[in-house]
């Protein structure tokens, strides 16, 4: 019995850790992929996260995506517990009333520990389950770019809402609808995502001056409306990720969000005076969410992705990802929005998705400028990263940060490139 | 005898280092369970309402992110009983419970400091700073906590105490009583860890699903804003404190350190005497090899600093060789000192990192100045010996100079350590009055040993001549061996007081408890059910003790409630109570209360003073009347008690129930406590059974005073046969003439046992008045200052026997050998000796 369990908690942990590492996107099983030679590919994050979902017994895998599956709202806001892993994901571009630019991301991911959802409830409940857990464990990223600082924090938590083991600090509630996780809360006054107002905080973790003595605490206080329609990517929201299909998940986005709301820029919390280095500025723009759930998604054939989505000025907007895998070649598909909000799925025939160049950031080489071409919308644009460094040093790191579009058509929008 | 003495001395003075540098690095650690920057905690105020998770939830979701969840509970480690059947069945493996602390490392990797260093290189200095604060071993330890396969951490010396109680070596050896295993344990060296086993707080809740909830850790400075946020958003039962410094913890056990410091010290000073002896010796039998070396033209200051260079190696080889075995003994000590000082103080003591470099250079220090000084008193003599061709002894005009000096010094110490006892307040200076009230003693025994042995030798009738010829001997020696003898004084003045002490405060501790634990059955049962609605049916008495803690002068006060009936009447123990006779009905009525020594002591209260407090149910503020100081002995806590009828259980916890009945009824509350799913056997405590584990304790706890009382009596009986093998030479001719006239080798080495022995008698009866003065002290003045508690003295003459029979025997054991030695030698040798 006592070797049973130290083999299940095993495979319970393996398992975690590696819902972890394919939950942030960034896939960082293994970092070179065939078009871009990273010199110095991700060794800090492999080396915490290098062991993958083929070392569990795949029988005790989540629900797998199901393409036959109607995505309906608000049920499918909420949390799907019997997937292996779930994130609501927000990336804005903003801008204040003096014409600074921010970049900023929001995101909760939801992993589900698969050992407990076995049947074999005496395993789960022997190993795992605790007053202080559950088979949930969430994980939330905040970031804001300006020109030249980087601010960036990361929360943990376990339990979800309603289960045992619950600890209550985090969860996704249905009526009204919130997301927490400690104080950092997307909290809607009805039973929908949107219209939602957003409160985080995050601290400063990069600024381009030398001076160090600055306001390092941010407080962000938005609002969120949805001025379109949802958008169902892939097949009504059964998006594939690889040519043989054998990776897919349940996808929708909000893509046509408009946001107001104010950064409060406060000094550290170090010292008894009230701080006269608070700022407030007011900031507005455009919001993208994509909430995400599977269980299929990741293998140790899954290198990384590079994932796009951008707001075209015409209100147009596009989704395009290029899945890496390893002995494969690369999946790149996409979805094609119109500003009335009709889509347009892209195949990997219709369109084309190259890097133009890899750029040093720290000690890695990133392809940080693309070419999109998408012949049947007439789009040839070159998408640039605004800004070099929007690496996001968290416990699985990524490239996360905003980029501008230029060509046939003009633009912005958010590039995430993980596995590097 | 001199490498011996000075190993002994160099051991027992680092240990003593080691211990108290351990303990205090501990408390100064900024570390608290691993966790740094740890600045306040969080915990419940309140005995009946605890601090819980939806605490901790709320307050989190409120945005105070920098709140750690810590839980704790106290476990025996088992392991699984290989050749039993079932495989249920596990065997204690630990002595005493080990703390298990599971931290919530979720949230405390969600703070800045530790964010994962994944960063870029490129990246300023902001994320610079992070990274390297991240970069900490015991961070990475939190890590793997947190997203590892689940470890438990815990000192490496730990680890080692474990392993070595376990009976064979075994891949999975740890479980927990039902025979769950334990998570894989991790071995860390730091300062904050003792006796204590650090994991995430889900396996700890897997683990013992019974834990509570302890405290929540502030890490990082709060702004006065948000301090003031957080006082705010605190429900009523919690409370939001500074971290518990080092300061406090230093402070409160300091009188501990202090004592073996002390003891230390003491020990060492009695390893130079045998050192003074030893180089005495040494000299004695290079006499004439040194005075050829005069007479070949070598300078006296020459063969000084030849003789001082070889004690300076000598003395630094032991150092070395002590320090090393310092160290061991106190690896080995340390499990009790733990204990103690956890017992005692409530204090965490983990196993500190202690520079072998750095402690060398500390004892070897020491142990030069000491020995060089030691060298002095030899040296000088010898300087006397070379210089004359004949010893010349001292003239009369000489000896009353130096009997006036001796009487002065006693006059000079015993006064001021009168004047110190009787002022002053702190332990630094009260254990220098006793190192003084020693010392006095020590100067009256110089001053008296000839009158005394002179008494003494009245009394031996004339027809035993060679008891006569062996007592005028003894006068003579009395003379030769003053430093052997005070070395004997100080040793069997110390063991007198500290036994007399100890001796008292276990005669307390036992009538405290006799009298206290009337009751036939005692159980410790905290939560649902309470035991007295259980016991209703079964014909058994159940009283009930609930528990407040409530604030008073800015301090956390337990209020305990006390039964008013006859029998619990007559169980309090008091160390003053008030002249009224109608104490009890006063306190049945609520209007006063009875407070411990801890209480009286510390707030400085007296009988018949008014103290306001809340009402243990309504929490309304009152007056009430200290009607009496009762006996609290070894607790750290100040109480208050208040009458049982003005508690209100849905208010205050119970943690305790009194039982009385027959043995069939407390049968049937057995069966009862079964069927509720509670363990009779473990938690219903016969009161003999309670006292034995009591006292176990207690007797546990002194094992380090006995063992260094030993030692200090050994060391002086060293020291007193270093003196004789001197004084062996002195006494050759008068030996050989009463061999000459025919008494046998052995009578004659009988008479010399008789005289060390009647030395030794001579220095223990002078040591009894200032043993027992010296326990007073520790009792009245020390144990006061450090703990605000006192406990009757009991002078017992058997113990005071016993003492005189310890160490006239381990004199005898000692000096035995020389003594034999020189028994065995023909009587010729003598012969040729003198002439």
């Amino acid at each position: 019995m006592g070797k049973l369990n130290k083999v299940s908690r095993l495979a319970v942990f393996v398992i975690v850790l590696a819902l972890l590492i394919v939950a942030s996107r960034a896939l960082l099983f293994a970092p070179k992929s065939d078009h871009l030679s990273s010199s110095d590919a991700t060794a800090t994050s492999s080396q915490s996260f290098g062991r993958g979902f083929s070392n569990t017994n795949p029988e005790l895998l989540g629900e797998v995506a199901d393409p036959n599956y109607k995505i309906r709202f608000p049920k499918d806001h909420y949390s799907h517990d019997s997937f292996d892993i779930e994130w609501w994901y927000l990336t804005a571009n903003l801008q204040d009333d003096e014409g600074n630019v921010y970049g900023l991301q929001w995101t909760l991911f939801r992993f589900r520990n698969p050992n407990v959802a076995s049947e074999n409830q005496s395993i789960a409940s022997e190993n795992s389950i605790s007053d202080w857990s559950n088979e949930h464990i969430y994980m939330a990223h905040a970031s804001v770019h300006s020109a030249s600082q980087h601010w960036f924090s990361e929360k943990f938590a376990r339990g979800n809402v309603g289960n045992v083991g619950n600890v209550g600090n985090v969860g996704v509630e249905q009526t009204p609808f919130k997301l927490f996780i400690d104080d950092w809360q997307w909290s809607s006054a009805t039973t929908g995502l949107l219209p939602a107002q957003l409160i985080f905080n995050t601290k400063l973790i990069s600024t381009g001056e030398e001076d160090s003595k600055v306001a390092d605490h941010l407080n962000v206080q938005l609002n969120l409306s949805n001025t379109g329609s949802y958008v169902l990517q892939g097949k009504d929201g059964y998006s594939i990720k690889s040519a043989n299909s054998k990776h897919a998940s349940h996808y929708y986005s909000a893509p046509f969000i408009n946001v107001n709301g104010t950064f409060t820029i406060s000094e550290a919390l170090t010292n008894s005076t009230p701080s006269n280095l608070e700022k407030q500025i007011a900031v507005k723009g455009n919001a993208w969410f994509d909430q995400e759930w599977t269980s299929q998604l990741f293998d140790q054939a899954t290198l990384g992705w590079d994932w796009f989505s951008l707001h075209l000025d015409n209100g147009d907007k596009i989704m395009a990802f290029r899945m890496r895998l390893q002995g494969q070649t690369d999946y790149i598909t996409g979805t094609y929005i119109e500003s009335d909000g009709s889509t347009t799925m892209l195949m990997p025939s219709e369109l084309e998705l190259n890097a133009n160049e890899l750029t040093a950031v720290g000690n890695k080489e990133l392809p940080l400028n693309w070419q999109l071409k998408i012949e049947s919308k007439g789009i040839d644009v070159s998408i640039k990263a605004t800004k070099k460094d929007q690496w996001n040093p968290a416990s699985i790191a990524y490239y996360e940060g905003t980029v501008a579009v230029s060509g046939t058509h003009k633009g912005k929008g958010f590039l995430e490139l993980t596995g590097y | 005898m001199l490498m011996a003495s000075l190993i002994i001395a160099a051991a027992g003075l680092s240990a003593v280092l080691v211990i108290n540098s351990s303990a205090k690095q501990s408390y100064s650690s900024e570390q608290q369970f691993l966790v740094p920057n740890v600045t306040q905690t969080i915990t419940s105020n309140s005995s009946n309402l605890k601090l819980t998770k939806q605490d901790y939830s709320v307050l989190r979701v409120k945005g105070f992110s920098q709140l750690i969840a810590v839980a704790q509970t106290k476990q025996h480690i088992y392991t699984n009983n290989q050749a039993a059947t079932q495989a249920s069945e596990t065997t204690k493996v630990t002595q005493r419970r080990i703390d298990f602390t599971g931290i919530d490392t979720f949230s405390l990797l969600s703070l800045p400091d530790f964010l994962n260093p994944v960063a870029l290189s490129e990246q300023s200095n902001v994320a610079a700073k992070t990274i390297s604060s991240a970069s900490d071993d015991s961070n990475q330890l939190i890590r793997q906590l947190g997203f590892g396969e689940p470890i438990a951490i815990l000192h490496p010396q730990l680890l080692e105490q474990l392993l070595g109680q376990l009976p064979d070596q075994q891949l999975e050896p740890f479980t927990t009583e039902a025979g769950t295993p334990l998570p894989k344990f991790n071995t860390f060296e730091s300062a904050a860890l003792g006796n204590d086993i650090i994991m995430d707080i889900a396996d700890l809740y897997r683990l013992y699903p019974n834990a509570e909830l302890s405290m929540l850790l502030v890490v990082g400075e709060l702004s006065k804003a948000k301090q003031d946020r957080l006082q705010e958003s605190l429900p009523n039962h919690l409370q939001l404190t500074n971290a518990k410094g080092a300061e406090q913890d230093s402070e409160l056990t300091s009188s501990f350190h202090l004592n073996l410091m002390a003891m230390a010290l003491l020990m060492f000073v009695v390893c130079l005497f045998i050192v003074v002896n030893a180089v005495n010796l040494l000299l004695n039998s290079r006499l004439s090899w040194l005075k050829i070396c005069r007479q070949l033209g070598i300078s006296r200051l020459q063969l000084f600093v030849v003789q001082l260079l070889e004690i300076i190696l000598l003395t630094l080889l032991a150092s070395f060789i002590g320090v090393v075995l310092g160290i061991e003994l106190a690896k080995l000590a340390s499990p009790t000192v733990q204990a103690t000082l956890e017992n005692l103080y409530s204090v965490e003591v983990g196993f500190g990192k202690v520079s072998i470099i750095g402690l060398l250079i500390q004892v070897s220090g020491i142990s030069l100045v000491g020995s060089i000084c030691a060298t002095f008193i030899p040296l000088n003599k010898l300087n006397h010996q070379l210089a004359q061709t004949k010893d010349v002894p001292l003239s009369l005009v000489q000896q009353r100079f130096w009997k006036r000096i001796i009487w002065l010094s006693f006059v000079v110490f015993a006064a001021a350590a009168y004047i110190i006892l009787n002022h002053a307040q702190a332990l630094w200076l009260l254990l220098i009055a006793t190192a003084l009230v020693i010392l006095s003693g020590c100067s009256l025994l110089l001053a008296n040993y000839p009158g005394m042995l002179a008494l003494i030798q009245r009394f031996i009738p004339a027809r035993f001549p060679l008891l006569q010829v062996s007592s005028k001997q003894s006068l003579a020696l009395s003379g030769k061996t003053k430093i052997a003898c005070c070395a004997f004084f100080i040793a069997a003045t110390s063991n007198i007081g500290m036994n007399l002490m100890v001796d008292s405060f276990r005669g307390a501790t036992v009538g405290w408890l006799e009298q206290r634990l009337v009751a036939d059955y005692y159980i410790y049962h905290n939560g649902e059910p309470n035991l007295s609605d259980l016991a209703k049916d079964t014909g058994v008495n159940v009283k009930q003790r609930l528990e407040n803690t409530i604030p008073f002068q800015g301090k956390q006060v337990q209020q305990f409630s006390y039964p008013t009936g006859e029998l619990y009447q007559q169980a309090m123990a008091f160390y003053d109570k008030s002249k009224d006779e109608n104490l009890w009905s006063e306190f049945a009525l609520g209007k006063g209360v009875l407070v411990n020594q801890q209480f009286a002591f510390g707030f400085d209260y007296k009988i018949n003073d008014v103290v306001e407090l809340p009402h243990p149910a309504t929490g309304e503020i009152s007056s009430y009347k200290i009607l009496g100081i009762i006996y609290d002995f070894g607790s750290p806590y100040k109480q208050v008690l208040m009458p049982l009828e003005m508690f209100d259980l849905s208010k205050s916890t119970c943690c305790m129930y009194a039982v009385q009945g027959a043995e069939s009824n407390i049968d049937l509350l057995r069966e009862k406590m079964l069927t509720a799913g509670l363990d009779p056997e473990g938690k219903l405590l016969k009161t003999e059974e309670l006292l034995a584990i009591s006292m176990q304790a207690f007797d546990d706890t002194f094992i380090i005073t006995d063992g260094l009382n030993v030692v200090t009596l050994l060391v002086a009986a060293l020291s007193l046969a270093c003196a004789i093998i001197v004084l062996m030479n002195d006494v050759r001719p008068q030996n050989m003439l009463i061999r000459s006239m025919g008494v046998s080798a052995l009578k004659t080495q009988l008479l010399a046992l008789f005289q060390y022995l009647l030395l030794c008698f001579v220095a223990l009866i002078f040591a009894t008045p200032f043993g027992i003065l010296l326990s007073w002290v520790l009792i009245n003045d020390i144990n006061y200052q450090a703990f605000s508690w006192t406990y009757p003295l009991i002078i017992s003459p058997m113990k005071i026997l016993q003492i005189y029979a310890t160490s006239l025997l381990v004199v005898t054991v000692v000096i035995i050998i020389p003594i034999i030695r020189a028994g065995r030698r023909p009587l010729i040798e003598d012969i040729r000796w003198v002439n």
